[in-house]
């Protein structure tokens, strides 16, 4: 194995670009994070809104800097998801149709939280969030036809869009050690 | 001057003025091969060639600080967050129209 002058820098070139986008990429979410704090602790405040819903937001809220834990977990997981999601469709709605328990105007909020935290995550953790979509892609869309098969139908369920978000949290309440709560000191 | 590694180790080959990593038993020792070459190979051509010494230690040098600046930021918005979900629960509610607009700016 040997490296010429340029190889060399052309590496030191790329660790100094990827640490520069990730700095970038952090302060160009911060935005999106205030509003995903906004909207979260609305419903968080919402007496209506499940207990289960309520710990995916703060799983969330409390993740905006951080994830990498949860999102190499789900990545782990998804080929087991994508099998319960072809064979299992009962056990795979109480996994992902959380949403349904949401009134009209709080759904509509849950789902702007989901897209705010997609885009945290993406900002966080890019290529590992690029990861587990593809993975989702390239599973759930085989999963989807067996399913089809079998019933007949297709049955796209309603949050497809948000499946990595379902999976995170779920995935969050079987670790048997919960990630750590970060306590700021200001 | 021979070699400061010996012949058959990674490292400094002056002798023949190419760096060679040579495999050793177990993944501690190959990792710890790699590291050799790395720095012993580094430090050689930046004596043999000042130009590609001068910007290795540039990029070092740039990379150095933007770990440190990306952590000073990020501690900061860290905080700032914070601030903000403390801000949020207190009010509960608050117009989400020009929270978007912050966005849009």
């Amino acid at each position: 194995m040997t490296m010429n002058e340029y190889q060399i820098l052309l590496f030191l070139l790329g660790v100094a670009s990827v640490i520069e986008m990730g700095r970038r990429l952090s302060k160009a979410a911060q935005p999106y994070r205030k509003t995903l704090a906004e909207k979260g602790e609305f419903l968080l405040s919402d007496p209506t809104v499940p207990a289960d819903i309520k710990r995916t937001i703060r799983v969330f809220l409390g993740e905006a800097f951080g994830g990498r834990l949860l999102l190499i977990a789900t990545c782990i997981a998804i080929p087991i998801f994508a099998f319960i999601f072809a064979f299992f469709p009962r056990f795979w709605s109480s996994i992902a149709d959380r949403r349904k328990k949401l009134s009209g105007e709080n759904a509509k909020i849950y789902d702007e939280f989901i897209r705010l935290s997609n885009i945290v995550s993406f900002a966080n953790h890019p290529i590992i969030l690029a990861c587990v979509f593809i993975e989702i892609a390239l599973l759930f869309t085989p999963a989807l036809i067996i399913r089809t098969l079998i019933k007949g139908a297709i049955q796209v369920p309603d949050n497809f869009y948000a499946i990595n978000v379902n999976l995170e949290s779920y995935i969050h309440d079987l670790l048997p050690m919960r990630l750590p709560v970060r306590i700021y000191r200001h | 001057m021979g070699d400061a590694l010996g012949d058959n180790q990674s490292g400094l080959h002056l002798k023949t003025g190419k760096l060679e990593v040579t495999a050793s038993d177990g993944l501690i020792g190959s990792f710890l091969d790699f590291l050799s070459y790395i720095w012993f190979g580094t430090i050689d051509r930046m004596i043999g060639h000042p130009v590609f010494g001068v910007s290795a230690l540039c990029l070092l040098f740039l990379i150095v600080d933007r770990i440190y600046r990306a952590r000073r930021e990020k501690y900061a918005l860290e905080i700032e967050y914070r601030k903000w979900r403390e801000t949020a629960i207190i009010q509960k509610s608050l117009p989400f129209k020009e929270i978007d607009d912050n966005i849009k700016e």
